[in-house]
């Protein structure tokens, strides 16, 4: 059989399969004797365990029969223990790594440990671990984990963690970075460098040397691996092949067919010069090329049960880490979004759910996941029923951080503080543990939300939990955006990132201290000029003059413009080397009339600025 | 042998090999991209893509001036990107041993120099060019 044609059909299909069992697995935990869901759990892996068998993956179906045979027992015995379970995650987990070998056509790796090992809970992680070892025939040497974090101050990361990298490299070998090296060369942005060592060098060893460098904020040397790291390795993986419905297909086709068509009423018609049927002509084009974009985005479209679905273990791992009692509510996950938004949403979502967890239920609690649509965007919230954030502990927080001073803590109102927690290098978790992490956590989903062309919200009440809520766009190559001119330039902005545009009269701009403001609701806005910005010249004066208010930072400004010139869907492009590498635009598209648009990224534009402290 | 398109410099002619050339386009309207180095022109929109257009002159050092209406457009394996140079002259066929190899100074984006009749024409290191580029684009977009 032509193994090559059947792989990548098979590791699907298979990949599918697992996480059936790995969601039955967690319903079965908590009802034990649920006997359809252990039949359920014994059909996924006799699956597993056949296809394997047909494709003459040894090892897969050897693991996937031991799995139904331990699930055989427990339909035999009409229960299945909490000692089995985590045996049969660990199982699925290894299962996992299989595919993964054979997705990279490696051999498969051993698995008569785990079929073999007598204890019911080989621990999970050190299942893990040691199958990360190929070098059987050395005595396998402890491995250490070393997390180091980059200051803030710090406006090139990527040759720092170079440098850093070669440096651990000198206390042994290094078994496993993430990022990579190729990853950091190629400007994959991070502040945070985790690396698996084989080393004689003791960790408080490592500890000193590098303390020397000044521009690490921490040093960490994690237990395990966190889950986010293993849930996006997985996620990851699982994308390269789409499962298109038939029906879709069809309908494809059908399409081309109307658009040949079309094409030849065109034709003949500009042949006899007939403009009213050229006119017709191009109505019905538009509304084919409008029904094929509608089409084709549904091509691109999952549920977001892809990535809720990995959840309920998350939660499992944190209750069992955590000794607290959690319960955790999806709402909406039939809601589709384009592949691309799920596939960066992994993250961000284990992270709320990780920050809901560990600061803001107490004992027990529950959190909730809900998911709905306004108009062309999606909203996930994650909702806790625990503490809140205390406003108070955030001004103070804010301040004693330098982020606000204690006149602007006062002035601000209670909803736009708590906003301040995204902000870099915030943190109110009075202690550090393990699960969450040190002041890094909401200012990663933010910018992972904004660079989705979404907007992050939170709300709290307190002594009633805290609600975050995404907004994001369904689609990242097609966006509404609102367009600019400036100094001759088109430039666009993402309508998800805007909040108003107004135009005011100069007498209305005011000033408060060198800053130019304006009043808006009662609120003093800050101005920034685009064309200063961009190193353009200062335009002749407007009136009115054009807003644009946005967000920068988590605060609230009015961009000055040249022009506005309204809004548009259009299909986004990444640019292309070595446009990739400039700050200030993160994408491009080319109108309809064939002018080209520069996606306007003001952070990163700024970052520099900012990070001088100016 | 083989093709190579020459072009001018200021008063300095540059060629490269045909080989990796995609095309030379002519009047494409060039879309101004703000707050970069005076270098990088903007974009042209090339077969629906967007294709970044360099003033090659101004990269290289020469004086900055009007550009002549065609572009030249290099192959996807680099970049692709559109190059503004001052004139382009006619393709010629040339024997690559010819080329007298240059000292390997790394900023000038030479190759080599060949002697044509009498006339120098250097040719350009795409590696080189590439490698600048992406140092200008990283480096511009810091504000000052």
């Amino acid at each position: 059989m032509d193994i090559e044609k059947y792989r990548k059909m098979f590791l699907s299909e298979a990949a599918e399969h697992l996480q059936n069992m790995a969601d039955q697995l967690i319903v079965v935990e908590a009802d034990p004797e649920d006997r359809a869901g252990i039949d359920a759990l014994f059909r996924e892996a006799h699956s597993i365990k056949g296809m394997a068998a047909t494709m003459s993956f040894d090892a897969t179906a050897r693991l996937a029969h031991h799995l139904e045979d331990r699930l055989s027992d427990c339909r035999d015995q009409g229960c299945v223990s909490g000692e089995l379970i985590d045996r049969l995650l660990a199982g699925v987990d290894l299962l996992e790594d299989l595919l993964e070998d054979i997705r990279d056509q490696q051999p498969e790796r051993d698995v008569d440990a785990f079929i073999d090992a007598k204890q019911p809970i080989p621990e999970l992680e050190e299942v893990v671990v040691v199958e990360e070892e190929p070098i059987a025939a050395e005595p396998v040497k402890e491995s250490l984990l070393v997390r180091l974090l980059l200051a803030d101050t710090i406006t090139t990361p990527g040759p720092r963690l170079l440098v850093l990298l070669k440096h651990l490299s000198r206390f042994g070998k290094i078994l496993q970075s993430t990022p990579s090296e190729e990853q950091i060369i190629q400007g994959e942005v991070t502040r945070q460098l985790q690396v698996r060592l084989v080393t004689e060098v003791s960790a408080e060893e490592i500890l000193q040397q590098l303390q020397s460098y000044g521009e690490l904020a921490e040093v960490v040397f994690p237990a395990e691996e966190p889950v986010a790291e293993k849930m996006r390795k997985q996620s990851s993986s699982s994308s390269a092949t789409v499962r298109v419905d038939t029906d879709l297909l069809d309908r494809f086709i059908n399409l081309t067919g109307e658009l040949i068509t079309n094409r030849y009423t065109l034709q003949s018609a500009a042949g006899e010069k007939s403009w009213s049927e050229v006119n017709e002509g191009l109505g019905q084009l538009a509304r084919l090329v409008k029904d094929l974009h509608h089409q084709v985005l549904k091509v691109r479209m999952m549920p977001l049960q892809s990535v809720t679905g990995r959840l309920p273990r998350a939660v499992r791992e944190l209750c069992q880490s955590s000794g607290k009692e959690v319960k955790l509510e999806v709402e909406g996950a039939t809601i589709e979004l384009d592949r691309a938004i799920l596939e960066e949403l992994t993250d961000p979502l284990t992270h709320m759910l990780r920050n809901a967890i560990d600061h803001g239920i107490e004992e027990q609690g529950r959190v909730q996941i809900k998911a709905w649509r306004e108009r062309d965007q999606v909203l996930i919230q994650v909702a806790d029923d625990g503490r809140g954030i205390d406003p108070e502990q955030v001004r103070q927080r804010a301040v004693e951080r330098d982020l606000i001073n204690s006149t602007q803590a006062q002035a601000m109102r209670d909803y736009d503080v708590l906003q301040l927690i995204c902000q870099p290098g915030f943190s109110t978790a009075e202690q550090v543990t393990e699960t969450s992490g040190r002041g890094v956590g909401m200012d990663v989903v933010k910018t992972a939300v904004e660079k989705l062309g979404g907007v992050l919200l939170i709300d709290s009440t307190l002594g009633e939990g805290a609600r975050i809520t995404m907004k994001l766009p369904l689609s990242v190559a097609i966006i509404r955006v609102l367009l600019i001119d400036c100094a001759g330039s088109l430039l666009g902005m993402p309508i998800t990132r805007v909040l108003q545009t107004v135009e005011v009269a100069p007498e209305e701009v005011q000033t408060s201290g060198k800053q130019l403001v304006i009043s808006l609701h009662g609120e003093l806005v800050p101005l920034l000029s685009l064309r200063k910005i961009l190193q353009q010249s200062k335009g002749s004066p407007k009136n009115p003059i054009a807003l644009v208010i946005t967000e920068i930072f988590g605060r609230k400004v009015g961009l000055v413009v040249d022009r506005l010139l309204g809004q548009q869907e259009v299909f986004v492009q990444a640019l292309p080397s070595p446009f990739d590498r400039l700050k200030g635009t993160n994408g491009g598209a080319i109108l309809g009339d064939g002018r080209i648009m520069f996606l306007l990224d003001l952070q990163s534009k700024l970052e520099k600025r900012r990070a001088k402290g100016t | 042998m083989s093709q190579l398109l020459p072009f001018k410099l200021g008063s300095e002619v540059y060629a490269l090999e045909l080989i990796d050339v995609q095309e030379v386009v002519e009047h494409h309207p060039t879309h101004p991209l703000l707050g970069v180095s005076e270098a990088i022109i903007g974009a042209i929109g090339f077969h629906g893509r967007i294709v970044p257009a360099i003033d090659l002159p101004l990269l290289l050092g020469f004086p900055a001036g009007e550009r002549c209406e065609r572009m030249i457009v290099l192959t996807d394996e680099h970049g692709p990107v559109a190059l503004a140079v001052d004139q382009l002259l006619r393709i010629i066929d040339i024997d690559l041993g010819r080329i007298l190899s240059q000292s390997n100074s790394e900023e000038d984006c030479i190759r080599g120099v060949i002697n044509l009749d009498g006339k120098m024409i250097s040719l350009l290191a795409l590696e080189q060019l590439c490698a600048v580029l992406e140092q200008v684009c990283t480096a511009s977009g810091d504000t000052r």
